[in-house]
């Protein structure tokens, strides 16, 4: 048992990170919180605060806010040790590249389509009943969201390039369970859902210490995909930067891409490219502070960084997401990346070290 | 004694929020408070947990304090609870009984959970309703009945033995009635006894020696019993032993008559000579008087059909033994078992079952639509399994017959005032939790006087019997619910003596006496209501739920004050 | 309290709790153990019962509640043996008791704890496993004792040392994480009956051979008491796990791994009759539901069963199918396909049904050798308690006796005449010291 002085409290998060701008905006102590109906805390503008008419008299200190939070050293060394983490990339059973054979998914798809393949796979063959995922609205801002049916899993491809809380949502897990339960009925129980969670690091190392207390409302989380992450934006900043360099209104962009150099895409097909450089002032701080790349506490990870146009490129950590992977190529779904012969042998350790070369960069920030 | 009819009466209300069970739904404080605004409530709190130490402590306190003679707690179920308020208010000095349970749990806040504003409305009624019966509550006693501790045992077979010495083994004087001049039962006709090669008479041989030792037992053989009264704790016995009859005086009686084997007259051309029963077998097996060379055993004869629709249980091991032991002894014979679902349960009787296959008996199922026929020396029995009727030549064909109830059960179940059932076996209190009861307290039933058993289910029955009646015995007095029935002396005119009250009763507590009078027998009396409310004349009153303090928590309700 | 009139019953099941009663109401002390956090043994997870479909829980109920009130027993809850010494008319018995952070004398099974509990995934055993609980739990609402215990693994208390709000929601201040494993001895126990009851089959083959985990709609007869009762995961109204569809045709599989020279060659003795009850009951739920037994014999001999099962047959819409089946196939709608041999006709069949219940056979409980170990009492062949069917419940020491299914396959009007039986013999053993 870790010996704490006193329980910590949401005021210590608040000390501690928030007003640190270490907040990376996950939405976990929020949804932890409201999941338990204890009405304390909520996200305002994508930052945790008491609510209206509550103090921290109100707050019932059980230290949970705290203890999941990804920002605090809480049990960091627990959840290593159930993801075998031993260095700066986590624990690595495989490494692919591949891409979508979906052609729906390939046009909206970000790179090689796959997050929003195995959804679809996931869906089909009644492994999860709900994902936790992030839509756009008509603004390109993005909102999270639990989505229990195929067809919306169209409607969260792509990546977002500003910050989506997508613990969030979970909060209101008990509400949507009930919808769950009508519309698919072989879930008898909210306890028995299986959620798939797609996120960022941060976000899935905060699921990750949250299923390691098996605590609400994580218990659902069946299956974690993290997506590679260098650095995320503030909205409105963003917005900002891209209407000043490039005179694209929010409701006009259809595809945002970051190679090298920031790449949109408008609506009315017009191509434009930002310097990198130019964003600076759009990174949210608590980026600057993170070790993680790749994203260490998940089943798979995925991205483009690395991969070969048109491809993702997918490292797979656990049996589960082995067999999920083996399944995919087996049955059709997606298309493996065939390494040219001449390549075969470096292909992975290149990989390997690129990605460590990534996560170095972004610690060195 | 202060006339407590004229007394003030000051009634107590507690009412508890079960934690947020009833507290989390409707507001206890204005329960309370709306409780001291009822007639005769003189004080009323609420609290967390009414049934815990500081709850009841504070009863206690109140009780005293404020000098109150009624108490009602409003609060989960009389079913786990009202003991515990009843003694606790019995602990401050009142009697147990001036007690009353409002259930606004179960009753209220669990089933309307999504309504808090009609459960709330809806406590308050039932709080009403309680505190108007509980201003009518009288003080009642706990009835006290004497107990002899001497058993009756009828039967002297191997239930009833192992019944008697058991409960001479505990210490209690007992008497072991047997019709027959010897004991022992069905074992005098056994011979070998399934699952080993033991002998019956090995086994009775063992149980006489130990009877002789049995200094607490004495057997009365070639006896019956000719009548019986009293109830539990003090029956009065008559038994006739040979012409001159015997008095004894008992607590609790067992019986543990057994059963009687079915002779097939008219089934498959039974004749006793080649075509015989099983029980037959056993005799010949034991003068090793078996000549036959292809021998037939037919199962379910006259049981498992229409006028029997039960499986008598130990036929098929019988049959089962009777052929290892003719395979045993001349490996050569030919022996076919037609069954119809073979009834060998459990880890040992199925081994047994393999046992005889392994001997190359040879068995044939045959289904109840078409029987076996007995055709001059030939079987012809239909097998499904081939699609064809089989032809087995016979020198003997053996029927399996099932246990029958004894023609006596009807006689023995009228004098003891216990029920059969349709097959004029003993009818149990309760087949599942009560199978060695009876409905009537202070009368046990063991053995194939139940329901067909073998040799090792009779014994434990036995011994079943004896433990049951151990938990009476044991005690000098025993104590008997007080909310009984009873006959009021201003109501004995109202009787006409139609006697429904009788017939109906569940447990068999009212009987008509030497006077013709209906006298419900406290001792038995369950006080569930069913004569009361039965009874034409409304001649019958239940204690502690009266039609004065029903009808007064009816008014309650309506809102209309009862005088 | 004399203290030689003191007897350890083994076991809180319906047997354990007949034995302890019987006793008890003689006048003698009865410590009653159990592994469990509560007792009522597997009689209390099923629904209705055979042959009367009375609601198991119901009548069960007030014999649990007269063992908790009953001044002369002492439940020992989450309770093991660990040592046995001495001798009849005089053992010393060592229990190691279970920490379940909960005092038990304060508690009042409001259940406020376990609302507040943020942990989940506690498996339910209760449930046969289908649902999950918070880490503060009671088995099942109306357990005896009625107090709650905390999941020491899932705790996060007692793991991390944060939370306590439990501690903070309970207004009985009945939380208590100071407790920990405790050796208890009680001494003067004249005699001991074993009546630790029985687990049921789940191994790898032949289940695995029917589809068992495998599909969702092969599930075990547990496991449908569970969907089918009222206080179960679907609330009573049965639908099937892969896709929440009302059975309309159910199989019945019996004797899946006993009567079999590859599992167990023994009979499991009550399955023919638990199969005809569940089948009556799916029917009473929706009248146009048919049921298959597939059977080899029907096992129906005691008080009233051959009435049940021919009820069943004539009312229930059940029907017969003598066969032990060769196999279960599934099709794209995840509905079991039985495969067997028909007899009329001497071909291999199929039967498309929606939903496929397999009869899993009694086994001794687990950890009876240890059992065995620790009180010397003899094992059969099979793993069970010996004892010899001339001189039943008796063990092969003197002092130790034993009821219900710990020493054969049986139902529960046997197990409750058996578990009075072996008070008799316990009872007698007292008076022959007194006397």
């Amino acid at each position: 048992m870790e010996e704490l002085e006193q329980i910590k409290t949401f005021k210590n998060l608040e000390d501690k990170i928030i007003s640190k701008s270490l907040c990376c905006a996950c939405g976990a102590c929020v949804a932890y919180c409201e999941s338990q109906s204890f009405d304390v805390i909520e996200m305002d503008n994508y930052v945790p605060k008491f609510k209206n008419n509550k103090t921290s008299e109100d707050c019932r200190e059980c230290g949970f806010c705290y203890y999941i939070c990804p920002q605090t050293d809480s049990l960091i060394d627990k959840i290593n040790g159930v993801h075998l983490v031993k260095d700066e990339i986590g624990n690595i059973s495989d490494l692919l590249a591949a891409k979508t054979n979906d052609l729906k998914i390939k046009e909206v798809g970000q790179d090689g389509g796959i997050v929003s393949t195995i959804l679809t796979y996931l869906f089909e063959t009644g492994r999860i009943e709900a994902a936790v995922v992030s839509e756009f609205d008509e603004n390109f801002k993005p909102v999270p969201k639990i989505i229990y049916k195929k067809e919306d899993i169209i409607k969260s491809a792509g990546t977002r390039y500003s910050i989506s809380p997508n613990i969030l949502p979970l909060k209101d897990l008990y509400r949507i369970a009930e919808d769950i339960i009508q519309t698919r009925k072989n879930v008898y129980d909210v306890d028995q859902l299986r959620v798939a969670f797609i996120g960022t690091p941060c976000q899935c190392r905060a699921i990750s210490k949250m299923r390691l207390m098996n605590v609400k409302p994580s218990h659902v989380i069946d299956f974690v995909i993290s997506l590679f992450c260098f650095e995320n934006f503030d909205y409105e900043k963003l917005m900002n930067i891209l209407d000043k360099k490039i005179k694209i209104k929010p409701s006009n962009i259809k595809k945002v891409q970051i190679k090298k150099n920031m790449f949109v895409t408008s609506k009315d097909s017009k191509e434009f490219e930002i310097n990198i450089k130019d964003l600076d002032e759009a990174v949210r701080n608590n980026c600057l502070e993170c070790d993680e790349f790749v994203g260490k506490y998940s089943d798979l990870s995925i991205g483009a960084s690395g991969a070969p146009t048109g491809y993702s490129i997918i490292v797979i950590r656990t049996d589960k997401g082995k067999t999920l992977m083996h399944s995919l190529i087996a049955d059709g779904y997606i298309e493996k990346y065939k390494i040219p012969p001449n390549l075969v042998t470096e292909w992975k350790p290149k990989k390997l070290n690129w990605f460590r070369k990534m996560t170095s960069i972004k610690i060195k920030k | 004694m202060p006339d407590k009819k004229s007394e003030e009466k000051k009634i107590g209300v507690f009412v508890c929020h079960c934690g947020t069970n009833i507290g989390g739904l409707v507001d206890c404080e204005k329960l309370a408070e709306y409780s001291k605004t009822l007639p005769n409530v003189k004080y009323s709190e609420h609290n967390l947990y009414t049934c815990s130490e500081t709850g009841l402590a504070a009863i206690k306190k109140a009780v005293q304090e404020k000098d109150l003679n009624r108490v009602v707690v409003a609060s989960c179920t009389p079913r786990t609870h009202e003991p515990l308020f009843r003694e606790c208010i019995e602990e401050a000095g009142l009697n147990p009984y001036l007690f009353n349970f409002v259930n606004i749990r179960d009753q209220c806040t669990w089933v309307h959970m999504k309504d808090s504003k009609a459960a709330f409305e809806k406590s308050k009624d039932l709080i009403r309703m309680g505190v108007s019966k509980a201003e009518k509550l009288e003080e009642l006693e706990k009835i006290i009945v004497e107990v002899n501790p001497t058993a009756l045992v009828i039967g002297g077979g191997v239930s009833g033995i192992n019944c008697a010495l058991s409960l001479n083994n505990q210490g209690f004087n007992t008497f072991l009635v047997e019709k027959e001049a010897k004991l022992g039962g069905r074992l005098k006709d056994l011979y070998q006894v399934f699952p080993s090669d033991r002998e019956a008479s090995e086994l009775l041989d063992e149980l006489l020696v130990k009877v002789k030792e049995a200094k607490k037992l004495t057997v009365y053989s070639s006896s019956k019993l000719k009548s019986i009264n009293g109830f539990i704790g003090n029956y009065e016995i008559e038994i006739e032993q040979r012409n001159h009859n015997i008095n004894l005086n008992v607590g609790i009686i067992v019986v543990a008559v057994g059963a009687t084997s079915y002779k097939p007259l008219s089934l498959f051309n039974y004749n006793g000579k080649n075509i015989i029963t099983q029980l037959e077998l056993e005799n010949k097996l034991r003068e090793d008087q078996i000549e036959a060379n292809d021998i037939v055993m037919i199962q379910c004869v006259g049981s498992r059909n229409a006028d029997r629709e039960y499986c008598s249980s130990i036929c098929c091991m019988t049959a089962l033994k009777n052929a290892i032991i003719i395979k045993e002894r001349e490996p050569n014979r030919n022996i076919s078992i037609l069954f119809r679902d073979l009834y060998t349960p459990g880890t040992i009787y199925e081994e047994y079952y393999r046992k005889a296959r392994e001997a190359g008996v040879l068995f044939i199922k045959y289904t109840p639509d078409k029987q076996p026929i007995i055709d001059k020396s030939v079987v012809k029995v239909y097998n499904q399994y081939i699609n064809s009727e089989i032809s087995i030549p016979f020198d003997l064909v053996v029927l399996a017959t099932p246990l029958i109830a004894n023609n006596d059960n009807r006689e023995l179940a009228q004098l003891l005032k216990v029920p059969l059932e349709e097959n004029k076996f003993f009818l149990e209190a309760h087949v599942k939790l009560r199978p060695i009861d009876f409905a009537t307290d202070g009368v046990y039933i063991c053995g194939s006087a139940k329901w067909p058993a073998d040799i090792s289910e009779s014994t434990t029955q036995g011994l079943a019997a004896a433990s049951r009646a151990g938990t009476i015995l044991s005690h000098k007095t025993i104590e008997v619910e007080g909310a009984t029935a009873y006959i009021p002396d201003w109501n004995k005119d109202l009787c006409k003596g139609c006697e429904v009250c009788i017939k109906i009763c569940p447990y068999n507590a009212i009987v008509k006496d030497e006077n013709n009078e209906i006298q419900i027998i406290q001792a038995l009396c369950k006080g569930c209501g069913t004569c009361a409310s039965t009874c034409t004349k409304k001649a019958i009153v239940i204690r502690h739920f009266t039609n004065e303090q029903i009808l007064s928590e009816i008014l309650a309700f309506g809102g209309e004050k009862v005088a | 309290m004399d203290s030689s009139r003191n007897v350890m019953v083994v076991g809180g099941g319906v047997a354990g709790i007949q034995a302890a009663l019987d006793l008890a109401d003689m006048g003698f002390h009865v410590h009653l153990i159990e592994k469990k956090p509560c007792i009522g043994g597997k009689m209390a997870q099923l629904d209705k019962t055979f042959p009367t479909l009375d609601c198991s829980i119901c009548i069960l109920a007030p014999k649990l509640s007269e063992c908790y009130r009953h001044k002369n027993i002492t439940i020992h809850t989450l309770s093991e043996v660990k040592k046995v010494k001495g001798e009849r008319g005089n053992f010393t018995v060592e229990l190691l008791k279970q920490p379940r952070y909960v005092k038990e004398d304060v508690c009042t099974g409001c259940g406020d704890c376990s609302r507040v509990c943020p942990v989940r995934g506690v498996y339910n055993y209760f449930d046969a496993n289908l649902t999950t609980q918070a880490a503060a739990y009671i088995p099942f609402p109306s357990a005896v004792p009625p107090v709650y215990l905390i999941d020491g693994e899932k705790c996060a208390y007692i793991n991390y040392g944060i939370c306590e709000l439990c501690i903070k929601a309970c207004g009985a201040e009945a939380i208590d994480f100071k407790q920990k494993e405790e050796l208890i001895s009680i001494k003067n126990i004249n005699s001991i009956i074993l009546a630790t009851g029985y687990d049921l089959a789940e191994f790898e083959n032949p289940l695995r051979e029917y589809g068992y985990k495998k599909y969702k709609n092969v599930i075990t007869a547990l496991e449908f008491e569970r969907l089918i009762c009222a206080s179960g995961p679907l609330g009573g109204h049965l639908k099937r796990l892969s896709d929440g569809k009302e059975p309309k045709k159910i199989a019945f599989i019996q004797c899946v791994n006993s009567r079999s020279d590859k599992a167990k060659k023994y009979c499991s003795s009550i399955c023919c009759m638990y199969s005809a009850k569940e089948a009556m009951i799916a029917n009473e739920h929706d009248n146009e539901l048919e049921s298959y037994i597939f059977y080899i014999d029907v096992r129906a001999g005691s008080k009233g069963f051959q009435k049940f099962i021919n009820r069943g047959e004539m009312e229930y819409k059940i029907r017969y199918v003598k066969s032990k089946i060769a196999q279960i196939e599934i099709d794209a709608q995840q509905n079991p396909i039985i495969v067997y041999e028909d007899f009329e006709s001497s071909k291999i069949k199929k039967l498309k049904v929606d939903l496929a219940v397999l009869a899993t056979c009694i086994i001794p409980p687990d950890g009876i050798e240890e059992l065995a170990r620790i009180f010397k009492v003899d094992l059969n062949k099979y793993n069970f308690i010996k004892t010899d069917p001339f001189y039943p419940l008796l063990t092969s020491r003197e002092g130790i006796y034993t009821c219900g299914c710990v020493h054969e396959p049986m139902d529960i009007p046997r197990s409750v005449a058996e578990a009075s039986g072996a008070a008799a013999k316990a009872a007698e053993s007292i008076r022959e010291v007194e006397i």
